[in-house]
Formats: structure tokens, sequence, C-alpha cells
């Protein structure tokens, strides 16, 4: 069994990867002198150097995330996709705004957040204290 | 919409611990830059045990322990993503010690 997601970054998406990018590694900059410093010893270093030349250059970013384990369908649920459909609809926002929102109860909302990002069904940006869900899923496809 | 660059990201989920995951940089139908990881999920975070790319405008292969930290490099020609992937899922977290530069 496959579950095969795609997602696409909203201009709203790509802004909190910026804001995320620099509050931990600084401006551009810095990045490709702490590379030089570095070098291979921070592999997260130069994932965040390309995320950054994307954003920098405006380009696009998309995502496939393909599953092999079928314990994700575990992890979903009626509820979890309303959530998705929620978060497919909205502007990226923290996870007490989305418990807000839904009307639901921010415990539950963490958990199925979580839970789903255990498998990159959805993707979250840590930033500061806060978690926020990005990014939109396009489409997704049990294969057997 | 984008212009000419892309950035695609591909993840490719072993289990809930354990992942290939590719970035590729692409300028028109040219890929520019990559990195293909394995990664592991150690307490709260993905840590890399094997790492391809070409940022430095070279192919090679980093390696690091399983605490994420950095081991050894070695030269590593170039391979797509899926090889990678066939890799990966034939040696798992033994990847480390096993030299795959000639697969």
């Amino acid at each position: 069994m496959k579950l095969i997601l795609k997602r696409i970054y909203r201009e709203e998406d790509i802004e909190i990867l910026r804001k995320a990018i620099r509050r931990k590694y600084g401006r551009m900059e810095k990045i490709k002198k702490l590379m030089q410093i570095k070098k291979c010893a921070m592999p997260d270093l130069g994932e965040a150097y390309l995320m950054k030349l994307a954003i920098d250059e405006g380009s696009g970013i998309e995502e496939e995330v393909i599953i092999e384990d079928r314990k994700v369908l575990n992890h979903l649920s009626a509820k979890r996709f309303e959530l998705m459909e929620f978060l497919n609809k909205n502007n990226p926002m923290s996870l007490k705004e989305l418990a807000g929102k839904l009307g639901r109860d921010y415990k539950n909302v963490y958990d199925d957040v979580s839970s789903l990002s255990n498998y990159f069904v959805v993707n979250v940006i840590k930033f500061g204290r806060e978690t926020v869900p990005v990014g939109i899923v396009e489409s997704m496809q049990i294969r057997v | 919409m984008w212009g000419d660059f892309m950035l695609k990201i591909k993840r490719y989920m072993l289990s809930k611990d354990e992942m290939a995951e590719a970035m590729e940089y692409f300028k028109g139908e040219r890929m520019r830059y990559y990195i293909y990881s394995y990664k592991i999920h150690k307490g709260r975070k993905w840590v890399t045990l094997v790492r391809l790319d070409n940022l430095d405008g070279m192919e090679h292969m980093d390696i690091y322990d399983e605490n994420g930290n950095y081991m050894e490099t070695r030269e590593f020609p170039r391979k797509k993503f899926d090889d990678f992937v066939k890799i990966v899922k034939t040696f798992r977290r033994n990847i480390i010690a096993v030299d795959i530069s000639n697969l």
C-alpha cells in the first residue's frame, strides 16, 4: 500500500517559512558564512540554505510525500479530514487560532495535528513557541 | 506564477521514524542543486544519517552518527533519488556501516 500526497505552498505559507528560517539562522549572508565554517557538520543548514535560496529567488515550492507504512491509515479520521479541509481553505495560523476557529478543544486539535504531522500528512513549522501548519494538500491517493 | 525556479521536496516515508528526503532546486528543466537524505526520527527531531548533495559544486556523501554528529565525507557518484531510495530501503539504519559508494 502507498499513500501519495501532493502539497503546494502559497505565498502566505512561504512567508511563514521565510520568517522561521530567518528566526533560526538569520539572513542569507549569515547562512552562507555558517556553511563555509561548518561545511557538512550541520545538515539542517544546507536545507535551510536551499529553502532560503528558493524563497529569495521567488521560486515555487511543491512537495510530494509517499508513505509506505500502512499504519498511517490509523492516523486518518473524518474529523482530521475536516481539519485538513479547513487548513486548505484558510491562511496559515497557529494551533491556538485554529482550535478557536474550529470551535474545538486546543488539546484535541494539537493531538490531531501532531498525529498527522508524524507522517507529514500535515507539515508544521515550529515558530518560537508556536506550531503553524503550512501548505495545502492538493491531492491524496491511496494505491493498493 | 513562480517564474523559472522551482523547489521540489519529496519525502519517502518508510515508517513513522524513517524517511528518505529529496530537496531538488530547478531552474527551468535543469536541476541546479539537490540534497538527498536518509533521516531517522529520534526524540522530537529528525536526525540525518546519510546525505548526498552538490551544494558546494561537488557530488559527495556525508555520514553522521545516530545523534546527528558528523563522521565523514566520501566521494559518491550522482544518483537519482529513486536509486537512493532503493539503497536506503535495502540497508535502512545499517546504511552508515556499509560502503554504498560503489552501488
